[in-house]
C-alpha cells in the first residue's frame, strides 16, 4: 500500500513538475514573443562600450531579432539622466548593469522591478560562483547578479621585490611600505572604498590608520594606476580589479610587476543587472537578463582579458587574473546585501574625516 | 521700455524721408526676441540649477523646500579651503596665460616676426587638441622620475629625472596656462590686427619709446580684449576639472571643481543640491568680475576702425624677431607637438604609455575605423558641430550688436545672461540643461544637444564679437543709414564685411567647442546620439586609452578639417566681387 502510495505520489509529483515546466515554458515563450514585439532594448551600463558588451548586444540581436541600444555611463550620469527622464515621463532606459552596490542602492529605493522567472537562472547543475538570485531569494530587491570579480594587490617587482613584499592585506600596515602605496581614493563607489570597508571591518581602525599612513598618494585614475605600477611610479597599488590589471598583461614577459592574491583572502565584487522601474521595454529586458546568464554570454565576458563572469564553466582568457573564482574569500565575503552594501555606507560616512585626519585629503 | 527706434539710432526712412512702415521692424523685435531666446537657452537651465539648491531632491523628483544645501556648504570649512586653493591656482594660471597669449599675438600681429602664418596656425592647432588625452600624455611625459621628459633630462643632466613634476601646484599652473594661452590668443590676435598703426606711428613721432608706445597706446586699446579674455581665462581656470582631477588629486591638491565632483558624483548618494550651491558661489564670483569689466570700460572709447581706413605697419624687432619666432615655436613643440606625438604613438601601441617596437600594432585603428558605432559618432559629431557653430555665431553676433551698438535698456541684462553658461561649471550646468531640456519635444534628438552647445558657446562667441565691435566706429553704420540703407541692409553690407574675420574666428571657436566639449553632452547624448567626446572620455577612463587616442586623433582631424574648410570658404568669399 505504502509502495503504491509512494509510486502514485512520485508519479503525480513528476506530472506536476512536468506540467509546471510546461507552463513556465509556455509563459516564457509569451515573454519572448512580447519582447520581439517591443523590438528594442536600451541597456545602460557602467563604463564604455567594450568588446564584450558589443559582442553580447550583437549575439542577442541575432538570437532574438531585438535591437540593443547601448547607453554607457558612470553612476552619477546614469542617475541624473534617468531621474530627469522619469520626472518628465520619458524614461528611456530598460536595464542597468553595474557593480552590485549601485544595483542594491536602486533596489533599496524601490527603483527596480521584479523580472519574473528566468529559465537560465534556475537551470539545474550550473556551477555558479554566486547564485544570481541571491538577493531576490533573500527578499532584498530585484538585483540579478550577472558577473563576479575579485580585487588583488599589485606590486612593482623592482621597488618591492617578492622576497620582502606583501603577501596579504594585513602586511600592508608594515612601516617598511611607507611612501610606496598608491591607493584608489576610498570614498564613494570606488575600488579603494571596498578595500577600506572590508579591511576596517576585519582588522579595525588601528590597521586602517597604519595602512593609510603608508600611502603616498590617492588616485582617481584607477585604470591608469596599474600602468603606473608597471612603470615604477609607485610600489604597491590598492586596489585593482582583475579587469583593471588586465591591461598590463599585454606587456612583454618577464613582467616588471606581480599580482598578489592576498593570503588573507580575495575581496569579491559582484556585478548586478536591474530591470528598471518604468522600463519602456520590460519584456525585452527580461529576455536580455536571461541571455546574460547563459554560458554563451558569460563566455563572451570571459573572453575579455580579466573579464568578470559568474559561471565557473567558462574559460577565462587570462587564467592568472581569474583566481577570484577559486581563491579563499576575504573574511565576511561573499559580498552579501546585508554586509557589502550596509558596510559600504557605514564606511562612506566616516571616510572623509578619516582621510583628512591622515592628511590625505582637505 | 526703450524702443529700438531710440536705441539703434534714427530709422532710415525718417532720415531719408521714406514712407513710414507699419508694424514692428526687425530692429525693434531683435533685442526683445534675443532676450527671450537667451532666457530660454540660459536662464531656464540656470533657474533649474538655482531651484535645485533649494529642493531636497532632484528637480522633478518628490521633495521639499530646504535650506539645508546652503547651510551644509556654507558651514563647511572645506568649501573655503578649496576656494582658496582654486584661486591660488587660477590667478597665476590666468596671468601666465594672458601674458603668453598677448606676447604671442603682439609678435604675430604687430611685428616682423618670421613665418607669422605658420606660427598662427600652430597656435590655432594647439587649441584643437582634446583635453583629456592631452593631460594623460603629460602624465606620461612629466611624472616624477619615470616620465619620458624626466628620463631624457636625467640622461642629459645628473639628477635631471626629478626636475619635472606634473603632480604639483606648478604642474597645474603651467599646464593650465599652456591650455588657455592658445584660446586667449584667438581673442587678442584679431583685436591687435584691427588696431590702426598710425596711432603707434604718431606716438613714436612724438618721441615715445617702443615700450612707452606699447604701454600708452597698444595696451589701453587692447583693454576690452584683454579684460574679456582675462575673465574668460580665469573662469575657465576656476572651472577646470580634468587637470586638477588627474594631476591634483595624487598631490593632495583639491579644488572647487573636484569638490563639486565629489558631491555630485563621488559619493554613494549624489548630492546635486550641495554641488549646485558651490556652482552658484562660482557664478557670483565671476558675475562680479563682469561688473568690474563694465566699470573699467565705461565711458571710454576703443574705436580703432573708422570710415577713414587704417593701415597696419609691422614693428621691426631687428634680430629679436628670431627670438620671438623661437619662443613661439618652442611653446608649440613642448606643449603641442610633444603630447600630440605621444598621443599618436599611443594609438599604435598594444598598451598606452609603453612605447616600443614590440608593442606596435595597427589593431586599434582597424577596430575604430571598422566599427559602425564610431562612424555614427563621427557623423553625429560633425552634424552637431556644424549646426551649433552656425546657430551660435548668428545668435552671438546679434547679442554683441545689441550690447555694444544700441542703448536698449535691457542690453546689460542680455550681456549678463549670455555670460551665464560659462560662469557655472560644466559639471553642474549640464544638469541644468538636462532638467530644462528633458521636457522639450526634441529631447533625445541631436537638436537638444545643439541647443545646449549653442548656449554653452554664447559667452565665448559674444565676448569675441563684443571685443571686436567696440573697435568699430558708429559713423560707418550712421552713414549707411543716412543714405537710406535699412537696418538689415546696413548690417549685412557694413557690419558683416567688417566682422568677417571675427565671424570666421567665432565659428571655428564654436565648432571646436561643440566637437570637443564633454560635460554638456555627456548627459544629453542619449542612446540615439553618439558624440566623439563622450566616447573618448568613456574609453579613456575605462582603460581603453589606445582606442581613446585613436578617437582623439580623429576628433582633432575633424576640427582641423572644419577649420581648413571655413578658411577656404572665407578666402573664396573674399575674392568674389561685391554685388
Amino acid at each position: 500500500m505504502k509502495r503504491r502510495d509512494a509510486l502514485l505520489g512520485l508519479t503525480s509529483l513528476a506530472a506536476v513538475t512536468t506540467s509546471a515546466r510546461a507552463q513556465d515554458k509556455e509563459s516564457w515563450d509569451q515573454v519572448v514573443a512580447a519582447a520581439k514585439k517591443e523590438g528594442v532594448l536600451v541597456w545602460s551600463f557602467f563604463g564604455a562600450p567594450g568588446a564584450a558588451t558589443e559582442r553580447q548586444a550583437k549575439e542577442f540581436e541575432q538570437l532574438y531579432g531585438i535591437k540593443v541600444e547601448l547607453a554607457p555611463g558612470r553612476t552619477g550620469d546614469f542617475e541624473a539622466r534617468w531621474n530627469a527622464e522619469r520626472a518628465a515621463g520619458k524614461a528611456s532606459i530598460d536595464i542597468r548593469s553595474s557593480g552590485s552596490p549601485e544595483n542594491r542602492r536602486l533596489a533599496a529605493r524601490g527603483l527596480d522591478q521584479p523580472f519574473g522567472t528566468l529559465p537560465a537562472a534556475v537551470e539545474p547543475g550550473v556551477p555558479w560562483i554566486l547564485d544570481p538570485l541571491v538577493d531576490v531569494k533573500a527578499g532584498n530587491g530585484h538585483t540579478l547578479m550577472t558577473s563576479a570579480g575579485g580585487y588583488y594587490i599589485l606590486v612593482n617587482n623592482k621597488i618591492c621585490p617578492p622576497a620582502g613584499g606583501p603577501r596579504g592585506y594585513k602586511d600592508l600596515e608594515d612601516p617598511k611600505y611607507k611612501g610606496l602605496i598608491v591607493l584608489s581614493e576610498p570614498i564613494g563607489p570606488s575600488p579603494g572604498s571596498r578595500w577600506a570597508a572590508y579591511a576596517w571591518k576585519a582588522y579595525g581602525d588601528d590597521h586602517l590608520r597604519k595602512v593609510i599612513d603608508n600611502v603616498k598618494a590617492l588616485t582617481r585614475a584607477e585604470i591608469e594606476a596599474p600602468k603606473q605600477i608597471a612603470r615604477g611610479e609607485y610600489g604597491i597599488f590598492i586596489h585593482p580589479t582583475q579587469v583593471g590589471a588586465a591591461d598590463i598583461w599585454k606587456l612583454p614577459k618577464p613582467h616588471p610587476f606581480r599580482l598578489v592574491v592576498p593570503d588573507d583572502g580575495v575581496m569579491l565584487l559582484f556585478g548586478g543587472t536591474s530591470l528598471l522601474k518604468d522600463a519602456p521595454h520590460p519584456n525585452a529586458a527580461r529576455v536580455f537578463m536571461n541571455y546574460a546568464l547563459t554560458k554563451s554570454a558569460q563566455q563572451i565576458n570571459a573572453d575579455d582579458p580579466g573579464g568578470p563572469f559568474i559561471r565557473r564553466d567558462v574559460t577565462p582568457k587570462v587564467p592568472e587574473l581569474a583566481h577570484f573564482a577559486t581563491a579563499k574569500p576575504f573574511p565576511n565575503n561573499p559580498d552579501t546585501y546585508e554586509f557589502g552594501s550596509k558596510l559600504f555606507f557605514e564606511w562612506s560616512a566616516k571616510a572623509e574625516p578619516y582621510l583628512r585626519a591622515a592628511g590625505l585629503k582637505k | 521700455m526703450a524702443t529700438a527706434d531710440s536705441s539703434i539710432g534714427q530709422p532710415a526712412e525718417q532720415v531719408a524721408g521714406g514712407r513710414p512702415r507699419r508694424g514692428p521692424r526687425l530692429e525693434t523685435l531683435l533685442p526683445a526676441g534675443l532676450t527671450v531666446l537667451v532666457a530660454l537657452l540660459v536662464l531656464y537651465p540656470m533657474g533649474m540649477v538655482v531651484f535645485g539648491t533649494f529642493w531636497s531632491a532632484a528637480p522633478g523628483q518628490p521633495g521639499a523646500f530646504t535650506l539645508e544645501n546652503w547651510r551644509s556648504v556654507l558651514g563647511d570649512p572645506v568649501t573655503f579651503e578649496v576656494l582658496l586653493t582654486s584661486l591660488a591656482i587660477a590667478i597665476p594660471r590666468t596671468l601666465l596665460a594672458l601674458v603668453l597669449a598677448t606676447v604671442f599675438a603682439w609678435c604675430i600681429a604687430r611685428t616682423n616676426t618670421p613665418a607669422k602664418r605658420l606660427l598662427e596656425g600652430l597656435l590655432v592647432f594647439m587649441f584643437f587638441l582634446p583635453e583629456l588625452p592631452w593631460v594623460l600624455a603629460w602624465m606620461l611625459l612629466g611624472a616624477p622620475n619615470v616620465g619620458l621628459l624626466n628620463q631624457w633630462l636625467g640622461a642629459l643632466v645628473p639628477g635631471g629625472e626629478g626636475l619635472i613634476d606634473v603632480y604639483s601646484y606648478g604642474g597645474l599652473i603651467v599646464l593650465g596656462a599652456a591650455r588657455s594661452a592658445p584660446v586667449l590668443f584667438l581673442f587678442i590676435h584679431p583685436a591687435l590686427l584691427a588696431m590702426d598703426a598710425t596711432l603707434e606711428e604718431a606716438a613714436r613721432m612724438a618721441g615715445a619709446s617702443a615700450w612707452c608706445t606699447v604701454w600708452r597706446i597698444n595696451f589701453p586699446l587692447l583693454l576690452p580684449a584683454l579684460l574679456a579674455s582675462g575673465i574668460l581665462s580665469f573662469v575657465v581656470a576656476m572651472e577646470s576639472f580634468e587637470i586638477p582631477q588627474l594631476l591634483g588629486t595624487p598631490a593632495n591638491i583639491f579644488v572647487f571643481t573636484t569638490r563639486i565632483y565629489d558631491l555630485a558624483y563621488g559619493g554613494h548618494v549624489a548630492n546635486f543640491g550641495a554641488a549646485m550651491v558651490l556652482a552658484l558661489i562660482l557664478l557670483v564670483l565671476t558675475g562680479s568680475l563682469i561688473v568690474v569689466q563694465w566699470r573699467l570700460l565705461r565711458g571710454r572709447a576703443y574705436t580703432t576702425v573708422s570710415g577713414r581706413g587704417f593701415k597696419a605697419q609691422p614693428l621691426d624687432l631687428g634680430a629679436g624677431r628670431w627670438v620671438a619666432f623661437a619662443v613661439i615655436l618652442g611653446f608649440f613643440v613642448v606643449f603641442g607637438a610633444l603630447p600630440m606625438v605621444v598621443l599618436l604613438l599611443n594609438s599604435f601601441m598594444e598598451l598606452s604609455g609603453f612605447i616600443s617596437w614590440e608593442m606596435f600594432t595597427t589593431q586599434h585603428w582597424a577596430n575604430a575605423l571598422g566599427r559602425e558605432e564610431v562612424l555614427k559618432s563621427i557623423r553625429d559629431t560633425l552634424m552637431v558641430g556644424i549646426a551649433a557653430a552656425t546657430l551660435g555665431v548668428v545668435v552671438s553676433l546679434f547679442i554683441s550688436y545689441v550690447v555694444t551698438r544700441t542703448t536698449w535698456g535691457g542690453r546689460k541684462v542680455l550681456d549678463m545672461m549670455a555670460w551665464g553658461p560659462w560662469a557655472i561649471p560644466g559639471l553642474v550646468m549640464s544638469l541644468g540643461f538636462l532638467w530644462a531640456f528633458v521636457w522639450l519635444p526634441i529631447y533625445g534628438t541631436l537638436w537638444v544637444v545643439v541647443l545646449a552647445l549653442v548656449a554653452r558657446g554664447l559667452p565665448v562667441a559674444s565676448r569675441f564679437f563684443t571685443s571686436t565691435m567696440v573697435q568699430l566706429s558708429a559713423e560707418l553704420e550712421e552713414s549707411a543709414r543716412v543714405h537710406g540703407g535699412s537696418w538689415l541692409r546696413t548690417f549685412l553690407r557694413i557690419w558683416l564685411p567688417l566682422l568677417r574675420p571675427a565671424v570666421i574666428g567665432a565659428w571655428i571657436l564654436l565648432f571646436v567647442i561643440a566637437v570637443r566639449v564633454l560635460d554638456v553632452v555627456v548627459l544629453l547624448a542619449g542612446s540615439g546620439v553618439r558624440m566623439l567626446s563622450v566616447d573618448i572620455f568613456l574609453w579613456t577612463v575605462t582603460g581603453r586609452q589606445e582606442a581613446g587616442s585613436v578617437l582623439a586623433l580623429i576628433q582633432t582631424a575633424l576640427v582641423i578639417l572644419g577649420y581648413v574648410a571655413v578658411r577656404l570658404i572665407a578666402r573664396r568669399t573674399l575674392q568674389q566681387p561685391a554685388s
